[in-house]
């Protein structure tokens, strides 16, 4: 009798533990998504100067902000600068959605801020530069709309992911039980 | 990478396979052009072939590689890094200089606008024009063009393709290295179409000697009078001058105490002197050496030496 309670007791602690774990989890997606989104932004900026002040080439700016930039994406461009130099025979679009592919595996960020990075890869190679930078403003845009809505929803959704998920444990201990 | 790798990876993949299976001698390939569902064409040894689909030169149009539209939309974006933009400037003016010095001349449809050329759109037609450096080619000009006084101002004339660049190249080459026993001295480049230093990087691809400085993409008559103010050359050495800027640049140059070296199209001293703006080089007896080349005898022939009053040498 006394090691049953005790069974279930373990049982209870482990199911709590989890739902919470999967709910601090989510809650550290978001964050980390939004520090992606905020790396992104920051690329681009570079990005911007780049192609401004220094007139560079996509290959040469992607290499140089990447390096320059943070985190998971900035490896990333820099990745994408390396293999659009090494002029493999592929196109740009293909290189760079297979390159998006990598991000995607990579990185947290949703299918929503692949697809507007896809787009993002459609508009570039203009051939004058005031579209190009007329294009990445756009993108920055965008981002920028990005970061605030998660910035002002995370607040709300790291508490909900907190709560829910010890919710759905004690829901399920109760079910169990 | 060699040379020649390094240039076969600006062709699309289908061209690139083409050339890489031709059977020639990389030094004397001039060009390759491409145009819309026309024949591959190459000027080697200055003759000019069609190649086949396998690699082979052909003189007549029996089985030819045709240049689809694709072919040269993904030449062009390899060429531009797919990053036209950044070759606006270059567009405009008609031609794209590539890693390795090589000049891509660029044709098709041209959009207008207020003060002139806007960019060229529906590019169709792509001519590369290789660049090669031949060391010592300038070795036996160099005694005719220096002497115990120090080096002449000199102007060498020459129509397209008969290595005026080449020839210049290398006697930058030659006056900043110094040759035999004579010292080197401090030269500066205005390398307006990147194809004297052929900068990657800003990194010149050919040898321009020790004590070369280089402005790269620079106009010529900016470039010379920053040259001057910053690095304070012997010598300054400018390739293709035409415009009334140039000669006012060239001028203060020569007022500045520095030696000039410059390159003209035109096939003699009649030439020069039939064209408005550069006929005032010779009337004024600006330059010390005009040096006219052809190709008669392969690229780079010295086919005559005049002094300043016009006598031949």
């Amino acid at each position: 009798m006394h090691r049953e309670i005790v069974c279930k007791g373990l049982g209870i602690c482990l199911i709590l533990a989890a739902a919470g774990g999967a709910g601090w989890n989510y809650c550290r997606q978001i964050r980390m998504r939004l520090e992606q989104i905020r790396q992104l932004q920051q690329l681009l900026l570079l990005l911007q100067g780049e192609v401004q002040y220094h007139c560079s080439t996509l290959p040469e700016a992607f290499e140089h902000c990447g390096r320059q930039g943070n985190g998971i994406c900035g490896q990333w461009l820099a990745e994408t600068g390396r293999r659009l130099n090494a002029m493999e025979g592929v196109g740009f679009q293909e290189l760079w959605e297979q390159q998006l592919g990598e991000l995607q595996k990579a990185t947290v960020l949703s299918s929503a801020n692949i697809e507007d990075l896809k787009r993002f890869g459609n508009q570039l190679s203009y051939p004058d530069k005031d579209t190009q930078l007329g294009a990445m403003e756009l993108y920055s845009q965008r981002l920028k709309e990005q970061e605030e809505r998660l910035t002002s929803e995370l607040p709300v959704k790291m508490k909900l992911g907190t709560m829910l998920g010890f919710l759905a444990g004690m829901f399920l201990v109760i079910l169990l039980i | 990478m060699d040379k020649k790798q390094e240039l076969w990876k600006v062709f699309s993949l289908q061209l690139r396979q083409i050339l890489m299976k031709m059977n020639i001698e990389f030094e004397r390939l001039q060009e390759i052009r491409l145009r819309v569902w026309e024949p591959l064409l190459i000027i080697y040894d200055n003759r000019e072939f069609f190649v086949g689909e396998n690699g082979r030169l052909n003189t007549s149009m029996n089985e030819v590689y045709i240049v689809t539209p694709e072919d040269i939309r993904n030449t062009l974006d390899f060429i531009s890094q797919y990053s036209l933009y950044a070759y606006e400037d270059e567009i405009r003016q008609g031609f794209i200089t590539i890693q390795g010095g090589h000049r891509v001349g660029i044709a098709g449809k041209v959009v207008m606008e207020q003060h002139g050329i806007k960019t060229i759109r529906h590019i169709s037609f792509l001519n590369i024009r290789l660049s090669h450096q031949v060391k010592g080619c300038g070795t036996e000009l160099l005694s005719q063009i220096e002497d115990d006084n120090g080096i002449k101002h000199t102007l060498i004339i020459s129509p397209p393709r008969c290595g005026k660049t080449t020839l210049l190249r290398d006697l930058i080459r030659l006056l900043s290295d110094g040759v035999e026993g004579k010292a080197g001295v401090t030269v500066g480049v205005v390398d307006e179409r990147s194809e004297i230093g052929a900068c990657y990087q800003g990194i010149p691809q050919n040898d321009l000697g020790k004590r070369t400085d280089i402005l790269d993409c620079c106009p010529k008559a900016y470039g010379m009078l920053m040259l001057i103010r910053s690095m304070s050359p012997v010598v300054i050495a400018v390739d293709e001058i035409g415009s009334r800027e140039d000669i006012e640049a060239i001028e203060y140059v020569i007022n500045a105490g520095c030696t000039i070296l410059a390159t003209v199209h035109g096939n003699s001293i009649e030439d020069i002197r039939n064209k408005p703006v550069l006929r005032r080089l010779v009337e004024e007896r600006i330059f010390d050496r005009y040096v006219v080349l052809n190709n008669k005898g392969g690229i780079g022939h010295i086919e005559r030496i005049f002094d300043a009053q016009g006598n031949r040498l």
